[in-house]
């Protein structure tokens, strides 16, 4: 039924559009406040990963302790949909559209940004060295308890210099995005980065056809900068309808085709 | 066909959705303070008996209690420095609540609970802990988090240091941890034989069905901190009802639900003891 819907733009294929902001602030009505704990609370360096043992009883993420699976279903998204939860469920997407509503934002890419596409990478092995090598020490002080927004400069005075750090990336990088469309999430998420390797080996996913003659349009659509199929690229649906040639399709790719 | 302007007004009108929404489950807005509020800030030690008891007030009472648990060195730097407020502060060590006394932020203190140690062992005691000599048998697995942050490794070297085997328990901490909870759920799950704790870390719903409590004998407990207090703040908006809130928590009512956490409540024999015997008095 998809293909149907991608095959021919029409009003179905403004109702996938709407779908996916539904569903994108559907999840964040359900796992934004999470995503609030682990950029401004989270005491550990790599937020969300150690909830199971986590003092911080206020956060959303001890619920993840219940469902011992929440990241075994995060990955098998990412087996069958690429990086469907970054296009359709996370947060952080949702953030990132927002900040990229402001009309002063650059068009295009600024020249030189495209080379930095290396930086997410960076910032996951990273978090995987914290995480593993370092055994993700807490660098704050535990808020247990306490009302969210009061608690975060409570949280902020009592870091420790690395918590500070990657408080002042992450923001810093996130307010790019005002300037540089989906700045995090395009160079800086680690969570992204991970599921971007992935992506190479997913199954259902939008591709481009052979009749693709690269006139770019997908690419001035898509808020990540990418064509369907490309590096980045979320699976998220805004580029259907935007060819000319009418060659993006999602499904299994064809073998031998591009 | 402008799919861009399309998604976009799309993408508005589900913002505006979702905004409508997030509104409606913003605590917030669920808040109904017929009593009017007040704010406590206490170590975050207390939560688990905090939580539910304040639950009991505001239904009690219509007070809705704006609470705030945290590692109580940091709260109470905070309180000192002025850079933090609160109108009812309920720390840990006995100190902290003299300094804000003698700097002028505390009017009051009065005794609250008063924590202890146990071995921590999981449930069946596979290992046949009996008591902290124990802890030196050789092939036993402690788990130890030496360098958590206070009372969690400082507390157990000190115990260890009383009990003259230092050394010999030491050398049977396969990997020292850095968080207390971390160090604990290998005790739960199975991984290390037993653990020195505070008795509330087994009580906690999340150990409570894993674990099992070994005493310990109260003379090598460490001199401190094992008291908790709690004072009435000059920043107080409105200083009766602060003062019914502190009547109420160590009225048996309020005490019941430390009790429950696993602490020594201060109305309790060993509670009065303990007051006594470390000079928990309210000197300016
Ligand atoms: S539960 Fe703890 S570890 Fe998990 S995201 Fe929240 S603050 Fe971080
Ligand atoms: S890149 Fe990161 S923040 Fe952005 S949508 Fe994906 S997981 Fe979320
Ligand atoms: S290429 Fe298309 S499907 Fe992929 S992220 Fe861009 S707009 Fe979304």
């Amino acid at each position: 039924m998809l293909h149907e819907i991608v095959a021919r733009p029409s009003r179905r294929l403004r109702a996938l559009h709407w779908c996916n902001r539904a569903v994108l602030v559907i999840s964040t009505i359900f796992i934004g406040e999470w995503g609030l704990y682990g950029v401004f609370r989270c005491p550990f360096v790599v937020p969300f990963v150690s909830c199971q043992n986590c003092p911080v009883m206020a956060c959303p993420g001890q619920l993840s302790r219940l469902f011992w699976g929440f990241w075994g279903v995060w990955l098998a998204v990412a087996i069958f949909f690429g990086r469907a939860f970054c296009g359709w469920l996370c947060p952080g997407a949702l953030t990132n559209r927002v900040l990229a509503l402001n009309p002063f934002k650059f068009g295009p890419n600024p020249v030189g940004v495209r080379n930095y596409r290396w930086a997410k990478y960076l910032m996951l092995a990273a978090a995987l060295l914290a995480w593993f090598a370092l055994g993700q020490p807490r660098v704050n002080v535990p808020l247990r308890v306490g009302e969210f927004w009061p608690s975060v400069w409570l949280t902020w005075e009592h870091a420790f210099p690395m918590w500070q750090l990657r408080f002042v990336l992450t923001v810093g990088i996130l307010a790019l995005g005002l300037g540089i469309v989906m700045c995090w999430c395009r160079f800086a998420c680690p969570f992204g980065a991970a599921l971007e390797l992935v992506r190479r080996f997913t199954l259902f996913r939008f591709y481009k056809t052979s009749e693709c003659n690269d006139c770019d349009k997908c690419r001035k659509v898509c808020l990540m900068r990418t064509r369907p199929d490309e590096e980045n690229c979320t699976n998220c649906g805004d580029c259907v309808g935007s060819c000319p040639k009418d060659c993006i399709r999602f499904g299994l790719k064809p073998r031998g085709k591009e | 066909m402008d799919t861009k302007g399309n998604g976009r007004r799309g993408f508005i009108k589900s913002l505006a959705l979702g905004a409508a929404g997030a509104a409606l489950i913003s605590p917030q807005a669920a808040r109904a303070a017929n009593g009017g509020t007040l704010q406590v800030w206490s170590c975050g030690g207390l939560a688990e008996a905090m939580c539910p008891a304040h639950a009991e007030y505001t239904r009690q009472s219509g007070v809705d209690i704006v609470y705030t648990g945290a590692f109580a060195a940091a709260l109470g730097k905070s309180l000192l420095t002025g850079s933090g407020h609160t109108e009812v502060f309920a720390g840990r060590v006995l100190a902290l609540a003299q300094n804000l006394r003698k700097a002028g932020k505390m009017i009051y203190f009065k005794p609250l609970c008063f924590t202890s140690y146990v071995i921590a062992v999981p449930k069946g005691n596979p290992a046949n802990i009996s008591g902290i000599e124990d802890l030196a048998r050789p092939g036993v697995r402690v788990a130890m988090a030496k360098e958590a942050s206070a009372p969690g490794g400082q507390a157990v070297m000190g115990i260890l240091k009383a009990a003259d085997l230092t050394p010999k328990v030491l050398a049977n901490v396969p990997e020292q941890g850095t968080c207390v909870q971390r160090s604990v759920k290998d005790v739960a799950t199975g991984s290390a034989d037993a653990m020195i704790v505070e008795r509330r870390i087994c009580r906690m719903e999340r150990f409570a069905n894993q674990l099992e409590a070994v005493e310990i004998p109260e003379k090598f407990f460490p001199a401190g901190p094992l008291t908790f207090t709690v004072g009435l703040m000059a920043d107080a908006a409105d200083k009766d009802r602060a003062v019914a809130y502190i009547d109420w928590l160590t009225s048996p009512q309020g005490q019941e639900f430390f009790e429950k956490a696993g602490f020594y409540t201060s109305l309790s024999p060993k509670g009065q003891e303990l007051i006594e015997k470390l000079g928990v008095k309210d000197v300016a």
